[in-house]
C-alpha cells in the first residue's frame, strides 16, 4: 500500500501547480503510469479521495490514469519497439538483452485548474 | 474559467533528488550501499546477522533497518561491533531516501565502507523507492513460490543480485531452484545469483566475496579521483 505515500506525493506536486497559476479550485488531475509501474489505481484513488476529502483546493478533483505501454530497445536485434509480454522481452526477436524505453513513468502530466477570470494569481488585494 | 497546465513532473522526484545526494555522497567517499529487499520472513535480517558476524575486523560497516514497529532487528545486527539504527515507518510499507536522510548520522563515521539498508519486509513497494544504493539485492527462500519473480518481476528487474535462502531446505518443499532461478534471469539476464543457507554456512562465502569486492571496487574508485 505504498498508493498513499504516492497520493501524497501527487497532492504535493498539484497543490504546487495549483498556486503557480492562481487556481481557486482543481478540476482533474492526468497522470502517466507505466505499465511497469507497481501503481493499484483503486488504491491509489482510495488514497487520493481520503487525502484530499478536506482540502480547500483539491477536494473532488477527479483523477485521470494513463497507463504507458512498455517499448525496449533490443541490444540485440537493435529495435526499438512494443515489448513481448509479460515483461520487457524484445517484441520482434524475443531477446532478454533490452533496455526499457517507456512503461516506467509515474507523473503528474496535467491538471485542469479553476481560475480567476483575470488568470492572475490570488496574492492581490493591495 | 478553466484552464489545462501541462506540469509533466515525476511523482517520486523529490525522493529521486535526496536518493541522487545520497548517491553522490556514498561516491566521493567511497562508501558502498547496499539495499536488500525481501518479503517478510525471507532471512534478511539473519543474512545480515551472519555478513555482519564474518565482516567483523575486516571493514567498517553500518546499518539502517527498517519495520513497521519493534526494535527487534536493530537489537538482533547489533551484537557485531557495528553501529545499527532501527528505522520505524509506522506503518510505512518501505523506506524512502528521507528516512535515510534523517537517520544516517546515528551510525555514519569518517571512514565507512559500507552501508547495510535493510528494507521493509515487502516485494512491490520497496522497488519503486531509490535510496541511493549502489545495489539492491532481493532475497527469495526456499520455502516461497519458484515462480515469485514472475509474479514481483519489478524488484528482480532492478536488482544487481539475488540470493537464494534457507537452502537447507531444498527437497522438503516444491521449490525447484533452477527455475526460480531462471525466472529471475529471464527478466534479468545479468543478475548475480547466490545460494545460501544462513544455519549451515553452506554458501555464504560467495555471497561474502561479492559483496567486499564491491566495496574494494568502490573504495578503489573514489582513492583514483582523489
Amino acid at each position: 500500500m505504498h498508493e498513499l505515500s504516492l497520493a501524497q506525493a501527487v497532492v504535493r506536486l498539484v497543490e504546487e501547480a495549483a498556486r503557480r497559476h492562481g487556481a481557486v479550485q482543481v478540476r482533474s488531475v492526468r497522470l502517466q503510469v507505466g505499465v511497469l509501474t507497481d501503481l493499484d489505481p483503486e488504491a491509489f484513488r482510495f488514497g487520493w479521495e481520503v487525502i484530499t476529502a478536506e482540502h480547500p483546493l483539491l477536494a473532488g478533483a477527479a483523477v485521470w490514469i494513463d497507463r504507458v505501454p512498455v517499448t525496449v530497445c533490443c541490444r540485440d536485434c537493435g529495435r526499438e519497439g512494443p515489448a513481448r509480454p509479460p515483461g520487457v522481452l524484445c517484441g520482434a526477436c524475443g531477446s532478454h538483452r533490452t533496455q526499457v524505453l517507456s512503461g516506467e513513468e509515474l507523473d503528474v502530466a496535467e491538471v485542469e485548474l479553476d481560475v480567476r477570470e483575470s488568470g492572475c494569481a490570488a496574492e492581490g488585494a493591495s | 474559467m478553466s484552464v489545462k497546465v501541462d506540469v509533466q513532473q515525476k511523482v517520486l522526484h523529490e525522493n529521486s533528488r535526496l536518493a541522487e545526494e545520497l548517491r553522490q555522497r556514498w561516491q566521493r567517499r567511497g562508501v558502498f550501499c547496499l539495499n536488500v529487499i525481501s518479503s517478510p520472513g525471507a532471512g534478511k535480517t539473519t543474512l545480515l546477522e551472519r555478513t555482519l558476524e564474518r565482516l567483523a575486523g575486516r571493514l567498517k560497516a553500518a546499518v539502517l533497518v527498517g519495520d513497521l514497529q519493534t526494535e527487534n532487528d536493530a537489537r538482533r545486527l547489533g551484537r557485531y561491533g557495528f553501529p545499527v539504527r532501527q528505522i520505524i515507518t509506522g506503518g510505512t510499507c518501505h523506506l524512502e531516501a528521507r528516512m535515510i536522510t534523517d537517520h544516517l548520522a546515528a551510525v555514519d563515521q569518517p571512514d565507512l565502507d559500507l552501508l547495510i539498508i535493510e528494507n521493509v519486509g515487502n516485494l512491490v513497494c520497496p522497488s519503486s523507492y531509490d535510496l541511493g544504493e549502489d545495489a539492491k539485492v532481493v532475497l527469495l527462500s526456499t520455502v516461497e513460490g519458484d515462480d515469485k519473480p514472475l509474479k514481483y518481476p519489478g524488484i528482480f528487474r532492478r536488482s544487481r543480485a539475488v540470493v537464494f535462502t534457507k537452502t537447507d531446505l531444498l527437497g522438503l518443499t516444491d521449490f525447484d531452484i533452477e527455475r526460480a532461478e531462471a525466472n529471475a534471469r529471464s527478466l534479468n539476464p545479468e543478475i548475480r545469483s547466490f545460494r545460501v543457507s544462513n544455519r549451515t554456512g553452506e554458501g555464504l562465502d560467495g555471497w561474502i566475496s561479492w559483496l567486499t569486492d564491491e566495496v574494494a571496487k568502490k573504495r578503489s574508485q573514489a582513492t583514483q579521483r582523489e
